[in-house]
């Protein structure tokens, strides 16, 4: 029988880790009786919660279903081409995508969920650009502020969960992050439009950076910050 | 046409069908670990046999206007392969209208019930029973005792009575209210999932200790349980000082002298508080020896047996109607109910082999099903010299299992560990 060297717990015959750290212990020298069967089934079933899941993604499928081809239908019948339809009809697909992929993710959810809407909808916003001859906006603005919006939503998310950071620090970080997001978005719409100048975001920049250097500097120096605890008891 | 033999939940029965769901029901599992490969036709046979001598085993949950009650099942319960994890809720297309089942696995024999038939005590009645009975129909001259039923004598009424109706309570009500209690983070696993890791400890050597600081077994575990639980406490980045409580079930029988087999136990609840300052090792011993010293008396008892059962007496509770009662009784339990806890600690204790059985039967192993909260609990078992300490968990962290393991490995306790994870390596 093998040991784990973190553990120091003796391990079952059939135990190829240690399932309390799951650090691998093998002992090169051990003989496994004839007869050692595990002692617990290995084969997990098909879980309820799968089939829970799967009932349910058809049925919202379905009802989903109903009103894009009805949408599609109308749009045929009275126009007899697919006009204004097509934008419904999209929608409510990629709607489905966004909603479905995430749900049958088991781990990591969130990101799962940020990063398929964001997919879907950039899907969308080039199928409207492409339907509608609005001209090339998609490119040059639409996809490069919204993957800066949803990496920013990531990070903040990140940062969050994995407490990396403690309370004061993760909100001076988070406006640092703002106030740069808001400068990069200003600079793509000025480029857009024609200009080279930042508009709106240095009113934006400067308080946020302002008071994360404020949130830093006060939970770098001890003595103001237990002046702060003293008196206001937090 | 005959009438069915039905009767009245008990009142710790009462809770268990009203927070059950399709995804979650208070189960346990007591597993007898034989020699040598079980053979399913015989067990069959076996089960046969012992189901006729537990008439409140084969029994299904009926509805009626104000109340649940169990009625005789007509059908034969048939064993099955063991497969999966173990205590799922049961459903109608698996497991028919029965409220237990019998598994085969290997060398095991297991069965599961959902807790509004029996209580840890009167499972392992029955598994004893159908295991002798199964070794007797392999040829061995095993006899019906230390627990197990003489499935050739008659129930007895004693064995099928509601013990809480038949002992003297006293007019009291004691306060039920909980603090909130601390939870170890954790990662929660998707319904129907449930990591086991058992531990076998060498019973002498565990004794020997608790007597060290003069406490009992169990509450020398409960003492360990609390104290990981305190480690994890203080390991933890977010700074909870919530209380640490653990929740003890206490078997009645012996304290009352009746020997039923449905459900007959309460609850105790022994706690510390990291907010009042830091604990040692020794002095979390002493607070359990100390509180159960207090709560584990006939009185005491008493005292929340009466309360509870005073619940059910108010004519305004019986007269609503039964959707009513499980809507307030689920949405109780759902905000309270396990959340109170930190974790479990049920211990059936030093459990006896039947004679001639003792080298057919490796070892008796106790599980307790899913936690409604997301907590890793724990049951155990001892016979011969093998205390089978068992932890079952709806998390992703080991962090509770390992620091109680590695703290008696650091005692110098031998430790040897199994589990159902083996798929994951």
């Amino acid at each position: 029988m093998a040991y784990c060297v973190h553990c120091g717990v003796k391990l079952g015959l059939n135990e190829k880790q240690c399932p309390l750290c799951h650090t691998v212990s093998i002992d090169p020298h051990e003989e496994r009786p004839a007869d050692s069967a595990p002692l617990y089934p290995t084969h997990t079933p098909e879980q309820l919660l799968t089939r829970s899941k799967r009932y349910f993604l058809i049925l919202f499928g379905i009802l989903l279903l109903v009103p894009a081809l009805l949408c599609l239908l109308v749009d045929l019948l009275i126009g007899g081409a697919v006009t204004w339809s097509i934008y419904a009809f999209t929608a409510l697909v990629l709607l489905y995508i966004a909603i479905a992929v995430p749900i049958w993710v088991d781990h990591h959810k969130t990101y799962f969920s940020l990063i398929t809407g964001y997919v879907c909808l950039m899907l969308y916003l080039k199928m409207v650009e492409c339907v509608s001859d609005s001209g090339q906006w998609f490119f040059p603005i639409v996809l490069p502020g919204v993957t800066l919006l949803i990496l920013l939503t990531l990070v903040i998310t990140h940062l969050y969960r994995r407490q990396i950071l403690g309370k004061f620090t993760l909100l001076g970080a988070i406006l640092i992050l703002i106030a740069i997001v808001c400068v990069a978005v200003d600079l793509l719409l000025s480029l857009y439009t024609g200009g080279h100048m930042l508009v709106w975001s240095p009113f934006v920049f400067a308080p946020c950076l302002f008071i994360s250097l404020l949130i830093f500097f006060i939970n770098g120096n001890r003595t103001i910050r237990e002046e702060i605890r003293r008196r206001t008891h937090f | 046409m005959a009438q069915k033999f039905w009767f009245k939940l008990d009142n710790a029965a009462k809770l268990y069908p009203a927070i059950a769901n399709r995804s979650w029901m208070s189960m346990f599992r007591l597993t007898a670990e034989l020699e040598e490969n079980v053979d399913p036709q015989v067990l069959q046979s076996a089960l046969d046999d012992t189901i006729r001598r537990f008439p409140t085993m084969n029994v299904r949950l009926r509805a009626g206007l104000f109340w649940y009650y169990l009625e005789e099942v007509p059908a034969r319960l048939l064993v099955r392969p063991d497969e999966g994890h173990p205590c799922m809720p049961f459903s109608s297309k698996r497991d028919g209208s029965f409220l237990f089942r019998v598994f085969y696995f290997g060398k095991r024999i297991s069965t599961e019930f959902f807790h509004v038939l029996t209580d840890a005590s009167g499972g392992l009645a029955f598994l004893k029973t159908l295991t002798v009975r199964y070794l007797q129909l392999m040829g061995h001259d095993v006899s019906f005792d230390q627990g197990a039923l003489d499935i050739t004598t008659p129930p007895t009424e004693e064995e099928t009575q509601d013990a809480f109706r038949s002992i003297d309570l006293p007019k009291v009500r004691i306060n039920r209210s909980v603090e909130k209690t601390y939870h170890i983070p954790s990662t929660p696993e998707i319904p129907h999932t449930l990591h086991i890791i058992a531990a076998s400890i060498p019973c002498d050597a565990l004794l020997q200790k608790a007597h060290e600081m003069n406490v009992t077994l169990t509450e020398y575990l409960t003492a360990l349980i609390l104290h990981s639980a305190y480690l994890c406490q203080q390991q933890d980045l977010k700074k909870h000082r919530f209380p640490l409580r653990v929740s003890v079930p206490v078997n009645l029988r012996s304290l009352y002298g009746i020997g039923t087999m449905r459900n007959f136990s309460s609850f105790v609840n022994p706690f510390i508080d990291p907010r009042l300052g830091e604990y040692t090792f020794e002095e979390i011993c002493r607070c359990v020896h100390n509180y159960m010293a207090w709560h584990c008396t006939k009185k005491q008892l008493s005292a929340a047996i009466a309360t509870n059962v005073s619940d059910e007496k108010y004519l305004v509770i019986r007269l609503a109607p039964l959707f009513l009662k499980n809507l307030v009784i689920s949405s109780v339990f759902r905000r309270s109910g396990d959340l109170h806890f930190t974790s479990t600690l049920s211990n059936i204790g030093r459990t006896g082999i039947p004679a001639g059985a003792e080298k057919l039967i490796r070892r008796f192993e106790f599980l307790l099903g899913v936690p409604y909260a997301p907590v890793c609990n724990c049951a155990c078992i001892s016979s011969g010299n093998e205390l089978r300490l068992t932890f079952s968990r709806n998390i992703h962290e080991t962090a509770l299992p390992r620091t109680l393991l590695s703290t008696l490995v650091e005692m110098g306790i031998p430790v040897t560990v199994d589990s159902n994870d083996q798929e994951d390596s």
